[in-house]
């Protein structure tokens, strides 16, 4: 782990200020559940992989609670995890949303329902030879959601 | 105190309040009260003899009190004007009264809306009427919207009757 | 359960920089990871978790009633799932003790509400604070202490659950609000009608006016110290002001020969802007209340009436027929032909605007069904929430999230009810009163 730590430190420095990243993570500095901890591979998943995860974190993506203008928002969130599917890391990469406000709010149900698909069993990932950490993209939509 | 004194009190005190207030819904639902009859419940015992042209119940029952509308419109009908003439030659006949049109709405529609139709009914009937000579000064109108339905049923039986605009008259003109 | 991890030093370099710079930091990859669009989202409540608040001292029902209230404000939204205390795994027992966020993880509670109440003689403090339960925080400004007499322990309650819905939610609050509307009795053709006040949620009614006269449609001033109203109590329509301590009244506008009606007050409170009616022409006038000067809004043949002002002042949404049916319209508040902004089929009418500003709602009629509905201020995105044999007359929640409305069953039974619905359609329900009601206006927040 030591060297994927010292890369990412290495990395940080030249991302900064990057203008495709929109803004922080909302994460707490008090907060012990989380590392920064990331693999630099990404995973190769197969379209039904792909749709397995998307159904099962849809499955905990609750919108019950979210404000009119959290639904208007559109947010992409870059998440690692373990090798067997337990998410150790999630950031905002990208959003589209009425307010700052409206785009956390989003960011909190999505956060949860990454965190939820992990407790229950973790994401259904393909087993993996490489011992790696793993990372995907997920986009969350709520306003495409809401339209349909 | 007499009987006869205290029909005279009653229609004293029915006059005053017809003369202070039109509302003759409002005072704790003592106008439907009375219920009986359909012109909104005022007792015939103070309107005179029906056979007498120049009583209150002759222009109630024989002239005809009251014409109504289709939905959402607030223009007479050719029956409607006919009972309009009607009204027009008694009141110019009968001096002594004054009048005051009440508009209502059926239930179909929204409450302030209703109330703007109702007032719509009320002024077509007094347009016509001062049109036929009935001086303006004798004729006032109020709009209840569809508070007051005569019907109560939600069918177009019902709606057909609370369309309608109803000339009450008092005692007294220049009200 | 998720595997604890030891804070790294990059993860405090990384959060260090975030907090700093305001910037995401995401690792750069020789590749781009899968992309991957999530599936249909789960529109079902939240759970949450709301155990029962700790007796802090003397504090006997009222810590009961309270949790009560609060689980009922959030469960009422229809935004949250409370988790019975039966299902919890363990018992708070402790304010500021910790909180085993496994155990509340463990039954999917989202949030936690915990919270304390001590009563002193005629002084109650509550106190509560919100966790975010997966993250293992509190909710960032959701812990807080109220304190009072003890007469204002439902408003105390409202308050808590105002903080936390507004915190998950990211909506304003609004339970903390009163509801100004028409009770009624009687048979149909002979409605007696008494203007009422409650809280939002049906409790502590109390009665403004006798049932002498009929009265209509009130509304609360911006201050939520003042009604108008139409009332019949002179024997004619009559715009009305009363005000709500004293409960004195006086009829605003006589002009012999008009009816006056639709009163709604400007977002300053200064002026309320109305329709008056003449030989059944109506149109909208401005009021000030100071000086009483009178100023004509619109000049039209036809019914223009159910005027309502944008929250910034500067426009009025109104209802007009000059086109035949009833439509709603846009214009700026110093008057105006206006801007149509209906376009369906059907009639529009008793627009309202939202306290936020983005949406109007509105009573649509068509095809012998009443709805309410809301659309934009330009008139898109119309969407019909309710459809019954008569829904009329929306008011908006404080926090333009909730519309309350009249509705109103058929046939000589037929009653009148007040009833809620969220913008989104979802989450309708009648609202508890003690008998058949209508015409709603909601307070704004209160203070």
């Amino acid at each position: 782990m030591g060297a994927g730590r010292s890369l990412l430190v290495g990395v940080l420095a030249a991302i900064v200020g990057s203008p495709s990243l929109v803004r922080a993570d909302v994460m707490q500095p008090t907060d012990k559940s989380f590392s920064f901890d990331c693999s630099v591979a990404p995973l190769v998943l197969t379209v039904e992989q792909q749709e397995a995860i998307a159904d099962g974190v849809g499955r905990m993506w609750i919108l019950g609670a979210a404000s009119a203008e959290a639904l208007q928002s559109k947010i992409t969130v870059r998440v690692c995890l373990t090798e067997d599917g337990r998410p150790q890391n999630l950031i905002l990469l990208a959003a589209d949303g009425p307010t700052e406000e409206a785009v956390d709010r989003l960011f909190q149900t999505a956060r949860r329902a990454v965190l939820r698909a992990g407790v229950d069993g973790g994401l259904p990932l393909p087993p993996d030879n490489d011992d790696t950490w793993r990372v995907l993209d997920l986009v969350f939509d709520a306003n495409g959601m809401r339209a349909r | 105190m007499s009987l006869a004194a205290k029909s005279l009190l009653l229609i004293a005190v029915l006059g005053l309040a017809a003369c202070n207030n039109p509302d003759r819904y409002g005072a704790g639902g003592a106008g439907g009260a009375g219920g009986a009859g359909g012109a909104g419940g005022i007792d015939t015992t103070g309107l005179g003899d029906p056979n007498n042209p120049t009583s209150i119940a002759y222009f109630n029952q024989t002239v005809g009190d009251r014409v109504l509308f289709a939905v959402d419109q607030a223009t007479l009908s050719p029956e409607g004007r006919d009972v309009l003439t009607r009204q027009a030659q008694w009141l110019l006949t009968n001096a002594g009264y004054a009048a005051i049109i009440e508009g209502h709405a059926d239930e179909q529609g929204t409450r302030e809306y209703n109330l703007n139709l109702g007032a719509k009914r009320a002024a077509a009937v007094q347009n016509f009427l001062i049109s036929q000579g009935v001086p303006a000064a004798r004729l006032r109108t109020i709009s209840y919207g569809k508070e007051r339905p005569l019907e109560v049923c939600s069918e177009e039986a019902c709606y057909a009757k609370n369309r309608r605009a109803v000339t009450v008259l008092s005692a007294g003109a220049g009200v | 359960m998720l595997r604890p991890m030891m804070k790294s030093l990059a993860a405090l370099v990384a959060v260090t920089l975030a907090v700093i710079l305001g910037l995401a930091t995401a690792p750069v990859l020789a590749q781009e990871p899968p992309r991957i669009v999530i599936g249909s989202p789960v529109i079902e409540p939240m759970p949450i978790a709301v155990p029962t608040f700790i007796d802090e001292g003397g504090a006997g029902d009222y810590a009961r009633e309270i949790s009560r209230v609060v689980i009922s404000d959030l469960e009422g939204t229809g935004f949250f799932r409370n988790i019975g205390e039966e299902a919890h795994i363990s018992k708070v027992t402790s304010f500021d003790g910790g909180v085993a966020f496994e155990d509340w993880k463990a039954i999917n509670a989202q949030v936690l509400v915990t919270g304390a109440v001590r009563v002193a003689g005629d002084r109650i403090t509550v106190k509560f604070r919100a966790y975010d339960v997966f993250n293992g925080n509190t909710l960032d400004g959701a812990a807080l202490q109220f304190a009072g007499t003890t007469d204002g322990w439902r408003r105390m309650s409202h308050k808590v659950a105002d903080v936390i819905y507004s915190k998950i939610t990211g909506e304003g609050g609004y339970f903390d609000s009163r509801v100004v509307f028409v009770s009624e009795s009687g048979p149909k053709n002979a409605r007696l009608k008494r203007l009422a006040v409650m809280d939002y949620d049906g409790a502590n009614v109390a009665y403004l006016t006798d049932s002498n006269s009929i009265v209509l449609a009130p509304r609360f001033s911006p201050a939520g110290d003042q009604i108008v109203y139409t009332s019949f109590e002179t024997g004619f329509p009559r715009i009305t002001l009363m005000d709500v301590a004293s409960l004195d009244r006086r009829a605003l506008e006589e002009q012999p020969g008009t009816m006056t009606f639709a009163p709604r007050f400007s977002p300053d409170g200064r002026t309320v802007v109305f329709s008056l009616e003449r030989g059944g022409n109506s149109d909208i006038y401005l009021l000030d209340l100071g000086s009483g000067g009178l100023q004509q809004l619109t000049n039209s043949p036809s019914i223009e009436t159910a005027p309502s002002f944008s929250p910034d002042g500067n426009q009025i949404v109104f209802e007009s027929d000059r086109t035949g049916g009833q439509q709603v319209y846009v214009m700026p508040a110093s008057g105006g032909e206006g801007t149509r902004i209906s376009g369906g089929e059907g009639r529009y009418g008793t627009p309202v605007w939202s306290p936020r500003g983005d949406y109007i709602a509105f009573t649509k009629q068509n095809a012998g069904r009443f709805h309410i509905g809301v659309m934009r201020t330009d008139g898109s995105e119309e969407r019909l929430l309710t459809a019954s044999f008569l829904d009329e007359g929306p008011t908006w929640a404080p926090n333009g999230r909730v519309l309350m409305f009249t509705r109103e069953t058929s046939g000589a039974g037929g009653q009148t009810s007040l009833w809620s619905v969220d913008i989104t359609g979802r989450n309708l329900k009648q609202i508890p009163t003690d008998g058949p009601a209508s015409d709603p206006a909601w307070s704004p927040l209160l203070p």
